[in-house]
């Protein structure tokens, strides 16, 4: 599917250009697309194009959270999830409404295959381009010119650098150093220099992965297999069809992924080696994710534990490797062999790829606003581990933010920020380019103050009619949203309507779930208001309910359970919103503002935050300072604050 | 703004000794041109020396030099003082800082400021330095508070306490609590966020139970806020009871003078008295009211209403009952607030036997006996108001209910103002909220929402800024927990 650029593009000019095919060059081009532009990709490899470099799974908390939003707003992930999906888990079922997340094994050739269709059927507006980025030349406001190895050159009036942890990368095996990036693709290492020369200031962090080993040399008997939901979930809005996966779910189907766990044999060998260990011993220098720690600093940070668990899952059905989640590593090849063989099942596994360590330049994100472009280099844009996470999901989000928003840089349009009360791609943006990282970023719900609003089962409620006011949801999706919301509402209306009568068939339901009978008739809603009793419940007492699917079924019963509470945290919002959405114009004179404090002022000049709820991130930034910029942006109206024009935006449209 | 009293950016100067003369008078500068200035001004060395203190080399030294302040137009001195100079940003206000120790005249002082005004430092509002300790980061709001209340301290009970806070004695206690509930917090997180990792969370019961233990720690410090700003304010003592039991022959003792007149005369006091002293380190306002009885005339009617009125404001009532009547104790305890119909609540109440040297120890025994049968009422303190005996017993008894029964010896878990005892108020209400969404067995999102909050009101109690709070979550989960692949 690579064209190679010739002299039908003369020039090679795109109105955006995006460097590297993974999950945030992917989500940025589509998104780019969609909203009318032209867009070139740059890729050094096609099977590098939406690949998976370390476990077969997507989703989980906060994770699943973004691809449900991602999707909302038209994206391509979930969708592609959903086709490639062995296997489905809702996880965090008792712990609430707000922080149940779906997760799924996902065949990773599935989904390359998916993502590289979706692509394809772009054609008209996505021009794939095979080659390696070596330089970035340009003035801020664009264009952009990419020069490329053998000299071709691209010019785009915008520019995204999506480039994961090829910048200037090497990984480690034990004392085996090699540039490169995962596979067999070759460092980017030209594009750090540029960067560098633009004033970027770079850091360096570290991630790692797990061997693979063969499929066929694991002794199964010895593992516990992980089963899938009964019910198959989905992450796409879209209208869900029966799903693909053949065999069906639940019990019936073919285990894709099992389980078995590191013992003390495991921990020996491990603390035997902690001198061959590049990690333990200080040779990487990179910050490595807290969230995704390598087995060594398992072992060496809670010697009080004598095991942790290990998953085996398939990367693909018609594929012969499992990936060892859990034993990330970067220890030397013989150590990886004798621990792998000291775990349950695995004694004669063969390793057909060992793990690495992998250390990589990444952009500090605070040089970003929370639209993913520079801000000092207007036009172009960043997403993904490039700019400091780490995670499929949260590489995709960004990447649709990038992708929306280099589209409407290049057609003039004002700029798109996702709010954190209203998304979680908002929090991660916004954290991203407020607060920093200080290792690669991953999403979790704790960091979403409002959680509770934030809720997986109502992305496309709370997104996607503004997807669609934004140019990037299509009719499809829009109507399916408008459906969605009338089947709840009527739901709703009718759960308030119907009412339950004592005796018959409720007593037995209600003896059944071992809560109180009833004395008098009750609408059905207070009925699903006991914790004991479920929507599907219901059905069987009220013939008049719809069935509905799992997400309405949850949205519908969190409403009668927890409705008092929710209705409190949006009415905490609310009074919230008004304080934060406050818009804080580019380049406001912090120096000049009378009654900041010294800090705060350095603070807030460096951070050039959008809007109050930004402001009110900036680390060491105190709520004195915070009191001083409501009241003069209150006292002076949204124009009062001097601006000197210098990003050339207006505000409209800027909050959501 | 176009307000530029409170301006942040400008220099700010003050008197900082009290108005008129004294022995010495400072006059105080912080902001940046701080250096410049007293470089204008102040010329080291004896009066005939010419020399200059660079501001460079002052920045580099907190220091006092002798010298002289000059008039910045002619060169001539207006006195000879000392400069200290305190370079930010480990001064006081986190600026530079400079104070000029001068003759306390107040032709002097005023020269002096007016001399600094003259070199572009702006007066300073009330409170202004503070505030700016405040906002450097110097200090935290209790701080603040108590150099307002160590200013203001008129016992030592309330100094002490104020420079305990001063510390930031009550910040760190604050700070504490909120751990202890981040403690709580971090495994449900941990399990959220990470459930494939086998996160050990406690069960709802051991939740509940941390969560009350909590509850009743936070829950005390609320309650101390009354005893604090007893503390720091002061308290209203009233003493009350029937016609001619001798309250105004207490009230005299206590206060050492013949303050209220004293006769043999049943309904003599009419109208309220007051009086300040000194009980055990505390600030007390002692008031002296009016028998109660049924009145006989009007202005006997207004006084036993202002009476009333005077035990309904009281922190506490001494109950003056006569020993050498029969039914003094009955009559007494008759008159308590609560039984009187003129006030609920809780005022504390000390029974105070008068007149013991009157009676025969049997006749005492008899009337304490009867005392006994009543359950609502504390054994009574025997005092002699005439010859002075028990009134030292007396003393500390005020004492001792007035601070809560002594069990506060700790200035860190006593609040000080109204806006502290509020915030943790509503951090205490939070945490019932949670037991009780325990008892309904909401899930831990939800449940977690409660605990935020709580923890948020006390970071507001400390003016502690709470958007951080997540970030604080986060890093006791990595550091706890061993989560993530």
């Amino acid at each position: 599917m690579i064209t190679e650029p010739s002299g039908a593009h003369e020039g090679d000019a795109w109105d955006v250009i995006v460097i590297g095919a993974g999950h945030a060059g992917c989500e940025a081009a589509l998104a780019a697309a969609r909203c009318g532009v032209s867009v070139a990709l740059l890729t050094m490899s096609e099977t590098a194009i939406a690949a998976m470099p370390c476990n077969p799974a997507i989703g989980g908390p906060g994770k699943g959270h973004l691809v449900r939003e991602i999707d909302a707003l038209g994206g391509v992930m979930g969708e592609a999830a959903d086709a490639a999906a062995m296997q489905t888990k809702l996880l965090n079922t008792s712990k609430g409404p707000a922080v149940q997340a779906l997760r799924v094994v996902a065949d990773k050739a599935v989904y390359q295959a998916f993502v590289r269709r979706r692509l394809l059927a772009a054609r008209d507006r996505i021009t794939p381009v095979l080659g390696e980025a070596r330089s970035i030349t340009g003035v801020p406001g664009g264009p952009y010119r990419v020069g490329l190895d053998g000299g071709r050159q691209l010019i785009g009036t915008a520019l995204i650098l999506a480039t994961g942890v090829y910048l200037r990368a090497s990984t480690v095996i034990g004392d085996a150093w090699r540039q490169g990036g995962p596979g067999t693709e070759a460092a980017a290492s030209y594009l750090s220099e540029s960067l560098g020369q633009m004033g970027f200031s770079l850091g360096r962090f570290k991630t790692g992965t797990s061997p693979r080993i063969d499929f066929a040399s694991v002794d199964l008997d010895r593992l516990v297999a992980e089963q899938s939901d009964d019910e198959p979930l989905w992450f796409s809005h879209k209208e869900q069809p029966p799903h693909p996966a053949s065999g069906g779910f639940g019990h019936s189907c073919r285990p894709v992924c099992w389980r078995t766990a590191t013992n003390s044999e495991t921990h020996a060998i491990i603390e035997a080696s902690f001198d061959r260990s590049p990690l333990l011993t200080g040779q990487i220098i990179g910050r490595g994710p807290r969230h995704c720690p390598s087995v060594e600093d398992k072992v060496a940070r809670f010697p009080e534990r004598s095991s942790h668990p290990i998953y085996l899952e398939r990367e693909s059905r018609e594929g012969d490797t499992l990936y060892v989640l859990g034993l990330s590593t970067s220890l030397p090849r013989d150590v990886q062999a004798a621990m792998v063989a000291s775990i349950a099942g695995l004694a004669d596994a063969r390793i057909t790829a060992y793990g690495y360590a992998i250390e990589y330049d990444y952009v500090d994100p605070t040089q970003l606003h929370a639209t993913m472009e520079a801000k000092r280099w207007l036009g172009l844009f960043f997403a993904g581990q490039v700019c400091g996470t780490s995670g499929y999901e949260e590489a995709a989000a960004l990447g649709l933010v990038a992708g929306v928003n280099a589209a409407r840089r290049v057609k003039g349009q004002p700029e798109v920020v996702f709010a954190r009360s209203e998304s979680y791609i908002g929090v991660l943006s916004s954290d991203l380019a407020v607060r920093g990282v200080s290792e690669p970023y991953r999403i979790m719900t704790a960091r979403a103050e409002h959680r509770l609003h934030l809720r997986q089962t109502n992305a496309d409620l709370r997104l996607t009619a503004w997807g669609r006011e934004l140019g990037i949801v299509g009719e499809e999706r829009y109507r399916v949203l408008l459906d969605r919301r009338e089947r709840l509402q009527t739901t709703r209306a009718l759960l308030q309507q119907v009412s339950v009568r004592p005796g018959g068939a409720s007593a037995g339901l209600l003896a059944a779930r071992g809560t109180v009978p009833l004395r008098e008739p009750v609408p059905a809603a207070e009925l699903l208001a006991r914790p004991e009793i479920q929507y599907r419940d219901l059905l069987a007492i009220v013939p008049s309910l719809p069935r509905l699917n799992h997400d309405d079924q949850h949205e519908v019963a969190a409403d009668a359970k927890y409705g008092g509470y929710i209705a409190q945290q949006e009415r905490l919002l609310a009074r919230q919103r008004r304080r934060q959405d406050i818009q804080l114009r580019h380049g406001i004179d912090y120096r000049a503002m009378a009654g900041l404090s010294e800090s705060g002022r350095e603070r807030l000049c460096a951070a050039q935050p959008l809007s109050m709820a930004e402001a009110m991130l900036v680390p060491g930034i105190s709520a004195a300072d915070v009191a001083v910029l409501e009241a003069v942006t209150q006292s002076s109206g949204q124009d009062g604050c001097r601006a000197d024009g210098g990003g050339g935006s207006s505000d409209d449209g800027r909050l959501r | 703004m176009s307000d530029q009293r409170w301006d942040p950016a400008s220099t700010i100067g003050a008197v900082a000794t009290p108005p008129g003369r004294s022995g010495i008078g400072v006059v105080r500068l912080s902001g940046t041109a701080a250096l410049q200035v007293a470089a204008r001004v102040f010329r080291p060395g004896d009066a005939t020396a010419s020399g200059k203190v660079p501001p460079v080399i002052l920045r580099r030294h907190r220091a006092m030099i002798h010298g002289h302040l000059v008039d910045p137009k002619d060169g001539a001195a207006v006195d000879d003082a000392l400069l200290l100079v305190m370079p930010g940003p480990g001064s006081y206000t986190g600026e530079d800082v400079v104070e000029f120790h001068c003759h306390g005249s107040p032709t002097v002082l005023s020269a002096v400021l007016e001399a600094c005004l003259a070199l572009g430092v702006r007066i300073a509002e009330p409170g202004e330095f503070s505030l700016r300790a405040v906002r450097n980061g110097r200090f935290d709001l209790t701080q603040a508070e108590a150099v307002l209340h160590l200013v203001n301290a008129q016992t030592t009970a309330a100094a002490k306490l104020a420079v305990a806070h001063l510390d930031g004695a009550l910040g760190r206690e604050l700070a504490a609590m909120s751990a202890k509930l981040l403690v709580i917090v971090a495994p449900l997180e941990a399990a959220i966020d990470f459930p494939d990792d086998e996160v050990a969370v406690p069960d709802r019961r051991a939740i509940a139970g941390q969560i009350s233990d909590a509850l009743g720690e936070v829950s005390a410090l609320a309650d101390s806020g009354r005893i604090g700003r007893r503390k720091v304010e002061g308290a209203v003592v009233t003493i009350a009871g029937p016609v001619n039991a001798g309250k105004s022959t207490l009230f005299n003792a206590l206060l050492g003078q013949e303050r209220a007149i004293v006769t043999p005369e049943a309904g003599t006091t009419r109208d309220v008295i007051e009086a300040r002293l000194e009980i055990q380190g505390l600030a007390v306002t002692l008031r002296d009211t009016a028998g109660l009885r049924t009145p006989s005339g009007l202005a006997e009617e207004i006084g036993v209403r202002l009476a009333r009125a005077a035990m309904d404001e009281a922190d506490l009532i001494l109950l003056v009952a006569d020993a050498s009547q029969a039914d003094g104790w009955h009559r007494s305890s008759s008159m308590l607030p609560g039984k009187s119909g003129t006030a609920a609540g809780d005022v504390a109440v000390i029974n105070v036997l008068n007149k013991c040297d009157l009676v025969s120890a049997a006749s005492l025994a008899e009337a304490l006996a009867q005392g006994a049968t009543e359950p609502s009422l504390n054994p009574p303190v025997r005092v002699s108001a005439m010859t002075g005996a028990g009134l030292a017993m007396l003393r500390e008894q005020i004492a001792r209910h007035l601070t809560g029964g002594g069990g506060h010896d700790s200035a860190a878990r006593l609040l000080t103002t109204v806006r502290q005892e509020s915030a943790v108020r509503s951090a205490a209400e939070h945490l019932a909220a949670a037991l009780e969404a325990i008892e309904r067995d909401v899930p831990d999102d939800l449940l977690l929402v409660h605990i935020y909050s709580a923890m948020e009101s006390l970071d507001e109690a400390r003016g502690a800024w709470s958007p951080d709070l997540r970030l604080s979550v986060i890093e006791e989960v990595f550091a706890r927990f061993c989560v993530g692949k």
